[in-house]
């Protein structure tokens, strides 16, 4: 297989990897508006779909982080991130499945780490990069959003208690729509660069581009129509976790989850951090559901999604390192097509066992525990 | 294989967590101020044309201060 070949694979399949981030994570945005009824839920992700996209034009910081700060770019090759590619696609796809809010951003990074471990060994992995650009700030992300959600939920609670229902449930969902807007641009400027930056580094391992390059404008251009593109699918059975599952969201801790969410993740990206939207959301929707008496938050569910956070990491690298040991021992064209053929293949089982109890815009906003039976019903009994 | 992690990044957390909060609860903040003025000049004595300048002027006013803080989160980040 000729290098260009294999570089213009990869490429594709990291503009597929953008495409699952995008679904998996637009209920990061629109989950709450969706929720409180302050949007329709088309119109909620179309707006999301939109605005991710021009955020992906905002900002390179997070894609330089992504391309250079994880591992040695000296040591990458092609098949590397081919593999690290695959398994986030595998583990975001899963996720999705069982409509669990984990994050892309993780296992594209968990997948590339795994790889490039079974390539070059440990060393070649930036294991401070990791830490300071990447664990720690996700750890500390979801419990800042927690926080400032729980106290930006008190706060507009108690100012609004005056003032009378019509009044604050449309104003309150107006403000909703604004931080949805906020939110959903401020994923684009985040997550979309952290595709960019991927493509960016098979670039430099191919030798298309020098080290440290500028990430090119049509992978910029690519990425924010894949993101966009993904995001109108609307993953439904992640909004359905995040909207309905994890709390029973109103119009005030809707807009305080929302607002704390958009304030957290633009002020990272402004710091070139590539946190999880996807964690920051559900610590915010976790916090303003908390500190709301009204509000219901199911721990156990909250413990599910919490562990899938766990593990996301280690099983990304294990598909990313299984990936690149199979492309080692069958050789790159073969690796590479049982792969990909492989991916595909898992991608249809699971999108046809997802037919079987389907979500979409009709029924995202049923009561909890209707669908997904085993899963939602194991974690509504809460609420009763 | 692993070298020794490094020290926790306290200084850039805790500016993403004062500027966040400042952000997020301020902006919170602002728009129920807003909201409960909306409402309390709707409620209040008076003709519907009084009561319609009222909220419109309190629209206005929160609509305004919400840019105000909009600007000053964008200086912020961006200085």
């Amino acid at each position: 297989m000729s290098s260009t070949f294999l570089l213009i694979i990869v490429v594709i399949v990291a503009i597929g990897f953008d495409f699952t981030n995008g679904f998996h994570d637009t209920a990061n945005a629109v989950a709450p508006t969706i929720a409180t009824g302050a949007m329709k839920p088309r119109t909620a992700v179309l707006m999301g779909s939109v605005l991710n996209m021009i955020g992906a034009f905002l900002s390179l910081k997070v894609a330089a982080t992504v391309a250079s700060g994880i591992v040695s770019q000296a040591s990458v090759i092609v098949p590397v991130v081919f593999a690290g590619l695959v398994g986030a696609i595998a583990w975001n796809i899963s996720t999705w499945y069982f409509g669990l809010p984990s994050s892309s951003s993780h296992a594209l990074i968990g997948g590339v780490i795994g790889a490039m471990m079974a390539h070059a060994g440990g060393s070649a992995v930036h294991w401070s990069g990791i830490s300071t650009k990447v664990l720690f700030p996700s750890i500390a992300a979801p419990l800042f959003a927690f926080a400032i959600a729980a106290l930006a939920s008190w706060a507009s609670r108690s100012l609004t208690k005056s003032s009378d229902d019509d009044t604050r449930s449309v104003g309150l969902r107006a403000g909703q729509i604004g931080s949805s807007a906020l939110l959903s641009l401020a994923h684009g400027t985040n997550d979309a660069q952290k595709t960019m930056g991927v493509i960016t580094l098979a670039l430099i391992a191919n030798g298309t581009l020098s080290a440290n390059a500028a990430t090119p404008k049509w992978t910029i251009v690519a990425c924010a129509i894949a993101i966009g593109a993904g995001t109108a699918i609307g993953g439904w059975r992640i909004i359905r976790t995040l909207g309905k599952g994890l709390s029973s969201l109103g119009p005030t801790q809707g807009f305080a989850a929302q607002m704390s969410s958009a304030s957290v993740i633009l002020t990272s990206t402004h710091f070139g951090l590539p946190l999880s939207t996807t964690y920051v959301a559900t610590g915010a929707v976790m916090g303003a559901g908390a500190s709301s008496p009204e509000s219901v938050v199911r721990w156990k569910l909250a413990l599910r999604v919490v562990a899938a956070w766990f593990i996301t990491i280690p099983t990304a690298a294990l598909c990313g390192a299984a990936i690149f040991y199979v492309i080692r021992v069958c050789g790159t064209t073969a690796g590479v097509l049982l792969s990909c053929v492989a991916l595909v293949a898992y991608a249809s089982i699971i999108f046809l066992r997802s037919r079987q109890d389907r979500i979409n815009a009709a029924n995202v906003n049923e009561a909890w525990g209707k669908h997904f039976e085993g899963f939602e019903q194991s974690t509504a009994e809460q609420e009763a | 294989m692993i070298a020794a992690l490094p020290p926790i990044p306290w200084h850039l957390l805790a500016h993403v967590l004062v500027i966040s909060a400042a952000f997020a609860v301020g902006a919170v903040v602002l728009f129920s101020v807003g909201i409960t003025s909306i409402s309390r000049a709707r409620n209040a004595a008076g003709s519907s044309v009084v009561r319609a300048a009222a909220s419109t002027v309190a629209l206005v006013v929160t609509l305004g201060i919400a840019y105000l803080a909009f600007l000053a989160f964008h200086f912020i980040i961006t200085k």
